[in-house]
């Protein structure tokens, strides 16, 4: 018989514990193909300047990822041979070469990963057609729903798959090789020793864990009120404590639940409880290490889900304040006019109207201050209606909520504020998006008063801001800029510093490039965070499906006992279950927690309120599907190979 | 009294004849043996009567309901309410200490749990295994090991308790220990047993022995009043007459 018609009759012999290597092995060719297909997209790159980032970041986390799936793949074969070890032996005691065992696995192997290679790629192509269609729905864009072939993604992907298979397949020949026919031979005899941990250790990881969540609190808490750089070291020592902490708590909640099950005798005894409780224990201490691993990638990979949607849908909706104007253009110095850089964009484009106006500043009080006559202005050209003012009063114009309470409390408390010998007090305010840190002022907010007030005040920025009667193009955004900086020479009539700052902002250019940080945020975020799922869900797998010789004999034990099928099959679900189920309780307290401190901290910075729950229900959404369908399939198989015969 | 009759009990796989017409009665409080050569069938017809598997034909009536007519449920609250079994390789859970692996029996009978820790006290003392009780079995010797497995067999009472080759992993001293305590089960804890064994020495603590061949009883030996070593004789004798046990 030929090595490959051996290999093929082993695979039909072997379905089952292929199956669940299969499936991975399938759904990280598709994600993968399917991902690094929409970043190197034709219709994808064309859709915005910046939009290339998603083409490095995706790039990048594929290869990370790959380096990850090979860990996972290698374990997922381990799995296959210490199952079929008994068979190894005996190939070896009939006389064929270790070499030729290690081709024959090879051959069936290789078999079955270019199955999933090929289907993986097919399924990806689809997967990567509708990501485009989600991508251009972002854009506002109409797409004609196209499957599309990328021969770079399909070699990418080949690439990576030959990564992960190498060093993956690397692991079952070092076995194959390696092990001694006796070992191979009664490998299966041994038992799992069930020693039950040091208590000191126990309360250790209880104390660590304890506390690392503690002053993981605290310094999220310091991460979300902090405004300096400062944050980000905060966050990086929040991300490490609250990581321990999962870690620590799941290496000992396993065995306080043990605890509270031992001592509560009313569950204890009760019917087949006893018998729950001793496999529960038995996945506690051969498996715990692999629960609390899972937790911690479970954690991550929620996390990185979770923040890349805030983010990236907050990107969204914030766009339309962040690029009011279709054109506006801020230099931090008083200038004669902006008559040039107007005829520069009539070249192309025709006007509706121009507004350019100039900010005071009083060094009393640290606030740009803008005439009346340029607030409305401004105003008209947002299609907002016009303000008045009473010759001793002022507006605070303020569109960044986190400074909303304070600027209250100050008009509250009728502070009144003298300028230019007159003294104004306060009126209203207004928060509608008027770009407030570059152009209607800066810090986030400006104070508006009557015309006659800035008469005799420092003029110490101009602005200029243009509507088009058609939309501008994105490219008008790098054009103006050279324009700006390079040919036109303003005419500056109060330089307050040496080195002059200008800005320009394009709707046109803003909006797709903030749609592509969109993009790759949460796109980045989804497919860390699937593949994440993917190797938790199949790292339990494996080690459910792993135990099942030792199963087998305790549930025939069962039977003798008298205890019906039925009960057994609630048993054996109830056991892959708690190893599913427990490593995921704390994770998803973990983003709860996370969304709702988001919804209170980044209502400040994020206009819409519906962003997080959003967020987090697409989270655990995707979570749900994926971790289920594995639960699911693992739960058959346990159960089918338990229970056959 | 009996407390399972046996009619007419054929079992055949396929073409493959293994019981064939196998007719018997099982009294209360007698450690009934059965002896064979290899494939004679002991196995099959042990697994038919304790509801492990079905005969082709024929009829097991344990207090009068026939137990091939059970449903799968039925069945299994047959065996948890009527049957303990005593096995070769002890079929402890490794996962559970001895104490649990003896109140397993219990909660799976729905004792009352206020005496289930009693009770295991009782019985692990009878048996001499108090010291052992929160090791787990790989802890413990195979001795120890098999008599845990009695101890979890005769725990809930059962009317017949089942052992396949109960000596068949332990020592001669262990064997003769182990063949002791089913002694002192059915003499003064009351109990039934019905035992397979191939080993002579092991057999002569029986009451009675039937001696299959091809599927068929070949004959019955009765201990009556004999000593051990007579009996011991008698079985040789039966035994070299049907060619091998």
């Amino acid at each position: 018989m030929t090595y490959i018609k051996l290999s093929l009759k082993n695979i039909k012999k072997s379905v089952k514990d292929y199956v669940m290597y299969f499936l991975t092995m399938f759904l990280i060719v598709t994600f993968i193909y399917a991902f690094i297909s929409i970043a190197i997209s034709d219709d994808i790159i064309s859709l915005a300047q910046n939009v290339k980032a998603l083409t490095y970041v995706i790039l990048s986390l594929s290869i990370l990822i790959s380096f990850i799936c090979a860990f996972m793949v290698s374990h997922a074969i381990s799995f296959i041979l210490n199952q079929r070890k008994k068979e190894i032996a005996i190939y070896l005691l009939l006389g064929m070469d270790r070499k030729n065992v290690c081709i024959l696995f090879f051959i069936e192997n290789f078999i079955l990963s270019i199955i999933s290679l090929i289907l993986g790629i097919i399924t990806g192509n689809f997967l990567a057609s509708i990501l485009i269609k989600v991508i251009y729905n972002i854009f506002e864009i109409e797409y004609c729903f196209v499957i599309s072939f990328s021969k770079i993604a399909m070699i990418i992907t080949i690439l990576l798959f030959f990564l992960i298979y190498t060093i993956a397949i690397k692991k079952a020949v070092s076995i194959i090789w390696k092990e001694k026919i006796i070992s191979l031979l009664y490998d299966n005899r041994k038992n799992e020793k069930l020693e039950n941990k040091d208590f000191k250790i126990i309360i250790f990881r209880l104390m660590t864990g304890f506390f690392a969540l503690i002053f993981g609190i605290i310094f999220l808490y310091k991460t979300a009120v902090t405004q300096t750089n400062i944050a980000i070291l905060f966050l990086a020592i929040t991300v490490f404590l609250l990581l321990l902490a999962i870690y620590q708590l799941y290496c000992v909640l396993p065995f306080l639940l043990m605890f509270m099950m031992t001592k509560n005798k009313k569950w204890y005894y009760k019917n087949t409880n006893l018998f729950l409780s001793g496999l529960l224990r038995r996945k506690f201490l051969t498996s715990g290490k692999v629960m609390a691993i899972v937790a911690v990638l479970l954690s991550v990979s929620l996390a990185a889900m979770l923040i890349g949607l805030i983010m990236g849908m907050g990107y969204k909706v914030n766009i339309k304040a962040e690029y009011p104007y279709d054109i506006a253009v801020a230099i931090d110095a008083k200038i004669k006019d902006f008559d040039e850089v107007i005829k520069f964009v009539e070249q192309d484009y025709q006007i509706k109207d121009t507004v350019s106006y100039y900010l005071y500043r009083d060094y009393k009080y640290n606030i740009d201050i803008l005439a009346l006559t340029d607030y409305n202005s401004l105003r008209e050209q947002l299609g907002l209606d016009k303000k008045t003012l009473n010759s001793n009063s002022y507006i605070i114009h303020c569109d960044t909520p986190k400074y909303l309470d304070v600027i209250k409390n100050e008009i509250i408390q009728n502070k009144d504020i003298v300028l230019n010998g007159t003294t104004l007090h306060g009126n209203y305010i207004y928060t509608e998006p008027m770009e407030q840190y570059r152009m209607a002022g800066s810090n986030g907010y400006v104070l508006v008063v009557p015309d006659e007030i800035v008469k005799g005040l420092v003029t110490n920025k101009s602005r200029l801001v243009i509507s088009l009667e058609t939309e501008g193009k994105e490219e008008l955004r790098d054009s103006l800029n050279r324009f700006i900086r390079n040919k036109w020479n303003p005419e500056i009539i109060n330089p307050v510093n040496k080195n002059i700052t200008m800005s320009i902002s394009v709707k046109a250019w803003g909006i797709k490039n903030s749609l592509s940080g969109f993009i790759t945020i949460s796109f980045s975020g989804l497919y860390l965070c699937i593949i994440f799922i993917i190797l938790s869900a199949t790292l339990l797998s494996f080690e459910q499906l792993s135990s099942i010789d030792n199963s087998k004999k305790s549930y025939s034990v069962l039977s003798q006992l008298g205890v019906s099928r039925k009960e057994q099959k609630y048993l054996a679900f109830m056991e892959s279950a708690n190893l599913f189920f427990l490593p995921m309780i704390l994770p998803i307290i973990f983003i709860i927690i996370m969304a709702i401190s988001g919804q209170y901290f980044l209502s400040n910075y994020i206009i819409s309120d519906k962003i997080v729950p959003i967020s987090l229900a697409v989270t655990l959404g995707v979570f749900t599907f994926f971790y289920l369908t594995y639960f699911m399939i693992t739960n058959i198989i346990y159960q089918k190979n338990i229970f056959q015969g | 009294m009996e407390i399972l009759k046996l009619y007419n009990v054929s079992k055949s796989y396929g073409n493959n004849q293994v019981l064939k017409n196998i007719s018997f009665n099982v009294n209360h409080k007698e450690l009934l043996g059965i002896m064979g050569a290899s494939s004679s069938g002991k196995t099959t017809l042990l697994n038919c009567i304790s509801t492990i598997d079905l005969p082709t034909c024929g009829e097991i009536v344990f207090e009068n309901s026939n137990l091939v007519e059970l449903s799968g449920k039925e069945m299994a609250m047959f065996r948890r309410k009527n049957l303990g079994f005593i096995f070769q390789d002890y079929n402890l859970l490794d996962i559970l200490t001895i104490k649990e692996n003896i109140a397993l029996a219990l909660t799976i009978n729905r004792t009352p749990i206020n005496i289930i820790d009693t009770k295991v006290q009782e019985v692990a003392s009878n048996f001499r295994i108090e010291d052992i009780l929160n090791k787990y079995p790989y802890q413990v010797s195979g001795g120890q090991k098999q008599r845990c497995a009695c101890a979890r067999a005769i725990i809930t009472n059962p009317k017949l308790i089942f052992a396949d080759e109960p000596t068949g992993a332990l020592d001669s001293n262990s064997s003769k220990n182990l063949m002791e305590t089913m002694e002192h089960m059915v003499n003064d804890l009351f109990a039934t047993i019905l035992m397979v064994t191939h080993d002579i020495f092991v057999a002569s603590y029986a009451t009675r022995i039937l001696f299959l061949k091809d599927g068929r009883i070949h004959y019955e030996l009765i201990r009556g009043n004999k000593s051990h070593k007579e009996f011991y004789n008698e079985i040789s004798e039966v035994i070299s007459s049907i060619g091998g046990a």
